[in-house]
């Protein structure tokens, strides 16, 4: 033990916490937009916090990223355009640019001084730059830029990945899951473009976020795929979404997935390979249960207001 | 304080003696090791045990604008102020006790203004919406310099210190060899900055541990100083040599033991 108080982490909002050991206190503060606390944990590495709640650490952040983009990228095949939204940390950029046929990446995160604070202790996240593509990064409100780019990147992505924190407190993730900024995202999709995701964890006790985010896909794009990951830093599995308003997502079932997944660069399948990705087809009852229960609550409180 | 003792008076002229006398030639020997222990890109005539990226980190986390008044407390020869002026499009005035130091960052034609002075003493005409230091707070005690930088900072104003900290008990030798002689009243723990922070009307924004490179960087300025032994020496002499690669090992040695370790605290002006 370091003689540190341990970190006690919620799984389920205050109802099931866990605690952890924490090796070293990195840095810790609040930008005025984000509270945050890097620390060392002596179980899963360097770990990102925000208002308190784990957002990446060393030892899985690599699976949590693959699961977020590898699945879209393998379902769609050919990404050049690529809108990021979030992921100032670094992470998603490192496993993005090994796209052998990546164009172009427009990128919007909120909080510059986080993303400072993650080049410089968080390492292991940082892609290498310069990039071979065109990429524009710019800190600003992502839901103001996501409102704004309906103008300037209009049916222009291949892709639009939500990179978000956790959509816990006042945290802004809150209103890019919005069906407003949902909305705005959609329109900058090109034919054929995807939307991905995550939506919250799949604990079956509490599926609140994941049912009415789950609810808000289906309502705007005409075919949605949800996917669970267990994620080992987070104690719990965490959910995913892809979205497309103008295809059927059947292919994320289908056999030729073990091709497209073996197409991926090495880098985005280190830990998404095609028999991770047949797990992520069987989702279990408990869960479907629980999220067709909490979709039904959403439903009906949609039509009664 | 578990069992270190209370901070003991400043000693502004002894500080000055030490970079005027004592240190008066260290310049052109850090500027030789210091390329080799931070790396090419990363050294920008800095004193202080940060890379160029550290104080770029500092400089981000003050988050201040474009064309804010800033103060560099120590600024040496002012490299560093003209280092984050130019990143950080700062207006920057830099102040140090060394007239040696001021003079040759003079000579630079750098854009920032230098004074040779002590902060308590000199009148500022007006506030600063931002107070920094680099590798200097050491010399001061901080109750005071955190009230005299209160009331030279205007409400909102941003105060960071990035220094070396203390992590745990030093015995009585290695306390007087870290603090006495290198007339430093005190080595304080980042709670006991914040808590004097708070006392002086601060809210303490952000702390950030950089102990683990500050720890990589004296293992090289060591490994440096071992490498360049034929320059170093050439420069100087063989005593000098000596004297500067033990008194490196000595404090690496004491890092490694777990009791120097290395963060910026950066603070609000709330009251």
């Amino acid at each position: 033990m370091t003689g540190l108080a341990p970190l006690r982490h919620p799984l389920l909002e205050e109802a099931d916490s866990r605690l952890l050991e924490i090796a070293a206190v990195l840095a810790e503060g609040d930008t005025g937009l984000t509270s945050y606390r890097i620390a060392r944990l002596a179980a899963y590495g360097r770990a990102l916090l925000i208002d308190g709640l784990i957002q990446s650490c060393e030892f899985d952040q690599g699976l949590y990223h693959e699961m977020l983009m590898s699945p879209a990228a393998a379902l769609h095949g050919n990404l050049r355009k690529v809108v990021v939204v979030g992921g100032g940390n670094g992470g998603i950029l490192n496993k993005l640019q090994h796209l052998p046929g990546l164009r172009a990446v427009r990128h919007v995160d909120l909080d510059p001084a986080l993303a400072e604070l993650c080049r410089y202790h968080m390492p292991h996240l940082q892609p290498q730059t310069p990039f071979p593509f065109d990429y524009r990064m710019e800190f600003d409100d992502p839901h103001a830029w996501l409102v704004r780019q309906r103008g300037d990147l209009a049916g222009w992505a291949d892709l639009v990945l939500l990179d978000l924190p956790d959509a816990a407190g006042t945290s802004y993730a809150n209103t890019v899951f919005e069906t407003g900024t949902l909305a705005a995202a959609a329109d900058l999709l090109a034919p054929g473009g995807l939307l991905a995701t995550h939506v919250g964890h799949s604990h079956p006790a509490s599926v609140g976020f994941q049912a009415s985010t789950t609810a808000r896909l289906r309502h705007l794009f005409a075919d949605v795929v949800i996917y669970d990951q267990y994620i080992p830093s987070f104690a719990v599995p965490w959910g995913f979404a892809i979205a497309t308003r103008d295809r059927k997502l059947n292919g994320f079932a289908g056999k030729s997935m073990a091709r497209r997944i073996a197409a991926l660069p090495p880098t985005m399948r280190r830990h998404y390979d095609h028999t991770t990705h047949l797990a992520l087809l069987h989702r279990p009852a408990l869960l479907r249960d629980a999220l067709d229960a909490a979709a039904r609550t959403t439903t009906n409180k949609e039509t009664t207001t | 304080m578990n069992g270190n003792p209370s901070p003991a008076p400043e000693d502004f002229a002894g500080v000055q003696a030490l970079y005027d006398e004592t240190m008066a030639d260290n310049a052109h020997v850090h500027d030789l090791i210091y390329p080799h222990v931070f790396g090419p890109d990363q050294y920008i005539g800095q004193f202080s045990d940060n890379s160029a990226n550290e104080l770029r980190l500092m400089g981000s986390l003050m988050q201040l604008a474009p064309g804010s008044r800033v103060l560099d407390l120590g600024c040496g020869r002012g490299l560093v102020a003209a280092f984050l002026a130019r990143e950080m499009e700062w207006s920057v005035t830099g102040i140090d006790l060394s007239l040696v130091s001021v003079a040759a960052g003079r000579d630079r034609d750098h854009d920032v203004e230098l004074i040779a002075g002590n902060v308590y003493e000199h009148a500022f005409p007006d506030p600063f919406d931002g107070i920094y230091s680099t590798g200097a707070a050491c010399h001061f005690d901080a109750a005071r310099l955190f009230a005299r930088a209160r009331a030279l900072l205007r409400p909102g104003g941003r105060l960071a210190i990035f220094e070396r900290t203390r992590l745990g008990d030093i015995d009585a030798d290695d306390w007087n060899r870290l603090t006495r002689d290198w007339k430093c009243p005190h080595v304080y723990t980042t709670q006991e900055y914040g808590e004097l922070l708070a006392v002086a009307g601060f809210r303490v924004r952000h702390v950030v541990d950089t102990t683990e490179r500050f720890r990589l960087w004296q293992e090289r300025s060591v490994d440096a100083r071992k490498a360049l032994r034929e320059e170093i020496v050439a420069a100087t002499s063989p005593d000098y040599f000596e004297t500067s690669l033990a008194l490196a090992a000595y404090e690496h040695d004491v890092s490694k033991k777990g009791l120097l370790g290395y963060a910026a605290v950066i603070a609000e002006a709330v009251s």
